[in-house]
C-alpha cells in the first residue's frame, strides 16, 4: 500500500473515532440551552480540564507555533507567557459568575453582562456581533490548519478545500448532535492525543536531526542567537521590538479569559471547586508548548527557506521518511488541535449569535427545544461561512488571531467594571466598548499611527477605560439591588 | 450570597499580586533584561527556561492556594447547588425584569 494511503486511512481512522465519541457523548444532556451551551452545569474536572486545554491549542499551537518558532524564534516564547497568566482572573471572579450563571439562567458571557448593566438587547447585541467578528476569523484559522494538514501529507492529492471540509463536516456533526458535551469529549480525546504526540516529536525531531534539544540549541546559539535573545524576530526578519513583544503578550493576556467560547465553559462546571480546580491545573497545560516550540527551532538550520513557515512541521515529518503509521498519527494530531479548537468556536458562536442577536431582538421567548434547534442551524450557517473564508483567504495564522484579541480584549474591561466598581453605568460600558473596539480596529487598519509598535487592543483598551469612566461618571448609577450581587467588595 | 459577599482573604490578594508579578517578569523591561540565553538549562537556552520556570511559580502558589480554601469551597459549593435557576429549575431563558434598551 502506498505511504500516503496508509497516512490518509489512519488520519480517516482518528475522524471516525472523534465522530463517534461526539455522537455518543450527547445522549443525557438535556434538549435545551443549557443542555446544550453549558451541559446541564454538569462538566467535571477531566472535561473541563481538556476542553479549556484543546480549545485553547489549536492549529495555531500545532501549526503556527513551530511555524513561528521556526521563521521568528524567541518571538514565539510570547504564546507561552500569555497562557500562564491569561486564566488567573477566573479564580476570583470565576466562582460569582458561576453562581449567578446558575441563578440567573446565563449560558452565555453577554447574558451576564447583559443583566449586570441592565441592558437586555444593546450590550450583547454588541458583543454577540464583536464575538462574532472575532470567531470567524478564529475558525478560519482551524479551518485553513486543516486543509494544510490533508493536502500536505496527501502529497496534494487531496486540495485544502477538500480536507477542511471532510474535518469541518464530522465537526459540525458531532457540534450540532450533543452540544458542549461533545465539544468537551472529543477535546478530552484529541487533547490526550496531541499531547502524546507534541511530547513524541518534540523530543524525537531534535534528536534526529540535532542529536538532541541541549545539541541542537548549541548549534543555535552559535550561528543565529538572534533566534534565541528574547524577543525574537519580527516577520520581517529583524529584531521585534520590545513595546511589540510586550503588548503582544498583555493583549493575550487580557482577552484570553473573556474568549466567549472559554468564558462560557464557567457555566458548565459542576461545581466550584470543580472550576478551580481546572483554573489551578490549567498552567500546566502550558508545558505542551515547549515541545512544539523544540519542533519548529529544529528546523531552522536543518530546513532553511521553507514557506509559508506554518508548514514546518509537516515538512519536516514527509522528509524525514517516517513509518506511514507515525506521519498520518501526526496528521491526526494536527487535526485534533484544529478540530478541538474549531469545534468549541463553532459551538459557542452560534449560542452567542441566537441567545445574544437574535433572541433579544425578537423579544419573545421561544419554546428551549426550539431555540436549541435554532443553535444548530445557527452552527451550520456559521461553519459555511468559515469554510468560504477559508478557502479564499491568504491571510496569516498568527496574524488573524492577534487581530481577534484586539477586540476580544475589550470585553475585559467590563468584566473588570461588572465585578468591582458599582458605578459602572450601562451606558458607560457600551460607549467604552464601543470606543476600544473602534480604537483598535482603527490602529489594524492604520499601523503607523500605534507608537512604540505597540498592539491596537492595549490603545483600544485605554480608550474603553476611559470612556467607560467618563460616561459612567456623568450618567444614572444603576440600582444597588441589581448590581449587589455582582459586586466582589460589598458596596460601601 | 453572603459567603459570596465576603472581602477576599490575604492568600486571594497575594495570589493575585503574583499573578501581576508573573506578568510582568513575562514582559519587558523585566524579561529580556533577565532572560538571556546563557545559562542552558535542561538543554534549553535560559530565555526559554525563565518561563517554564514562572509557569512552575504559578502552579504552585496556586496549588497552595487552592488547599487552603478548602473549606471556603464547601460553602460556596453548597450554596452553588442551592442555586435553582431562574424560575425555580435549571432554564436557560433570559432573566426577568429588564426592559430598558
Amino acid at each position: 500500500m502506498d505511504a500516503w494511503l496508509v497516512v490518509f486511512l489512519t488520519t480517516v481512522a482518528y475522524l471516525l473515532a472523534t465522530l463517534a465519541i461526539g455522537l455518543f457523548s450527547g445522549r443525557k444532556a438535556s434538549n435545551t440551552p443549557e443542555g446544550f451551551v453549558a451541559g446541564d452545569r454538569n462538566l467535571g474536572f477531566l472535561v473541563l480540564y481538556f476542553i479549556m486545554g484543546a480549545s485553547i491549542y489549536s492549529a495555531f499551537a500545532f501549526l503556527g507555533a513551530p511555524g513561528w518558532a521556526y521563521s521568528r524564534g524567541a518571538a514565539a516564547f510570547y504564546i507561552v507567557s500569555y497562557g500562564t497568566v491569561g486564566l488567573l482572573p477566573w479564580y476570583f471572579l470565576g466562582p460569582r459568575i458561576a453562581l449567578l450563571g446558575k441563578r440567573f439562567g446565563f449560558v452565555t458571557q453577554a447574558e451576564f453582562f447583559a443583566h449586570r448593566f441592565e441592558s437586555p438587547r444593546v450590550l450583547p447585541g454588541l458583543m454577540a456581533l464583536i464575538s462574532a467578528v472575532a470567531l470567524v476569523p478564529y475558525l478560519v484559522i482551524q479551518m485553513k490548519g486543516a486543509g494544510y494538514v490533508f493536502s500536505v501529507v496527501t502529497e496534494g492529492r487531496m486540495p485544502p478545500w477538500a480536507g477542511a471540509a471532510l474535518a469541518y463536516g464530522v465537526v459540525l456533526l458531532y457540534v450540532t448532535r450533543s452540544g458542549v458535551l461533545g465539544v468537551g469529549w472529543t477535546n478530552t480525546f484529541q487533547g490526550i492525543l496531541m499531547l502524546g504526540l507534541a511530547w513524541g516529536l518534540g523530543l524525537y525531531l531534535p534528536w534526529k536531526l540535532h542529536g538532541g534539544v541541549g545539541p541542537m540549541f548549541e548549534e543555535l546559539a552559535a550561528t543565529v542567537p538572534e533566534m534565541l535573545r528574547a524577543p525574537g524576530l519580527d516577520a520581517a526578519g529583524e529584531p521585534w521590538s520590545l513595546g511589540a513583544y510586550s503588548s503582544a503578550v498583555l493583549v493575550s493576556v487580557l482577552g484570553f479569559s473573556v474568549w466567549p467560547h472559554y468564558f462560557m465553559k464557567i457555566y458548565a462546571a459542576r461545581s466550584v471547586r470543580t472550576l478551580k480546580r481546572m483554573i489551578v491545573f490549567y498552567p500546566t497545560f502550558q508545558i505542551f508548548l515547549i515541545p512544539v516550540l523544540f519542533i519548529g527551532f529544529a528546523g531552522i538550520t536543518a530546513y532553511p527557506g521553507v514557506a509559508p513557515a506554518d508548514t514546518i512541521l509537516p515538512t519536516i515529518l514527509m522528509d524525514l521518511d517516517l513509518p506511514a503509521l507515525t506521519v498520518g498519527l501526526f496528521c491526526a494530531g494536527a487535526l485534533a488541535a484544529s478540530m478541538s479548537s474549531g469545534d468549541a468556536i463553532l459551538h459557542a458562536g452560534a449560542s452567542v449569535l441566537v441567545k445574544d442577536l437574535e433572541t433579544p431582538l425578537r423579544r419573545r421567548t421561544l419554546p428551549p427545544a426550539a431555540e436549541t434547534r435554532r443553535i444548530r442551524w445557527t452552527a451550520v450557517g456559521m461553519g459555511a461561512l468559515a469554510y468560504y473564508l477559508a478557502i479564499g483567504s491568504e491571510a496569516s495564522l498568527v496574524g488573524l488571531l492577534l487581530m481577534s484579541y484586539g477586540a476580544i480584549a475589550q470585553f475585559f474591561p467590563l468584566l473588570l467594571a461588572a465585578m468591582f466598581w458599582k458605578r459602572a453605568t450601562r451606558a458607560g460600558a457600551v460607549a467604552g466598548l464601543a470606543a476600544g473596539c473602534a480604537t483598535a480596529l482603527a490602529l489594524n487598519l492604520w499601523p503607523n499611527l500605534a507608537l512604540f509598535e505597540i498592539h491596537p487592543g492595549v490603545y483600544g483598551a485605554a480608550a474603553n477605560v476611559l470612556v467607560l469612566t467618563l460616561v459612567s461618571l456623568t450618567t444614572r448609577p444603576p440600582s444597588p439591588d441589581r448590581i449587589t450581587p455582582y459586586l466582589l467588595r460589598s458596596p460601601t | 450570597m453572603s459567603r459570596l459577599s465576603r472581602r477576599p482573604g490575604r492568600g486571594h490578594r497575594s495570589a493575585a499580586a503574583l499573578g501581576l508579578a508573573v506578568l510582568g517578569f513575562s514582559i519587558a523591561p523585566l524579561y529580556p533584561s533577565l532572560a538571556g540565553i546563557r545559562p542552558f538549562v535542561l538543554g534549553m537556552p535560559f530565555s526559554m527556561f525563565y518561563l517554564c520556570l514562572l509557569i512552575g511559580i504559578v502552579f504552585a502558589a496556586f496549588s497552595a492556594l487552592f488547599l487552603a480554601d478548602r473549606e471556603a469551597d464547601a460553602a460556596l459549593d453548597r450554596e452553588y447547588r442551592e442555586q435553582r435557576g431562574p424560575r425555580g429549575a435549571p432554564d436557560s431563558s433570559p432573566p426577568a425584569g429588564d426592559t430598558s434598551d
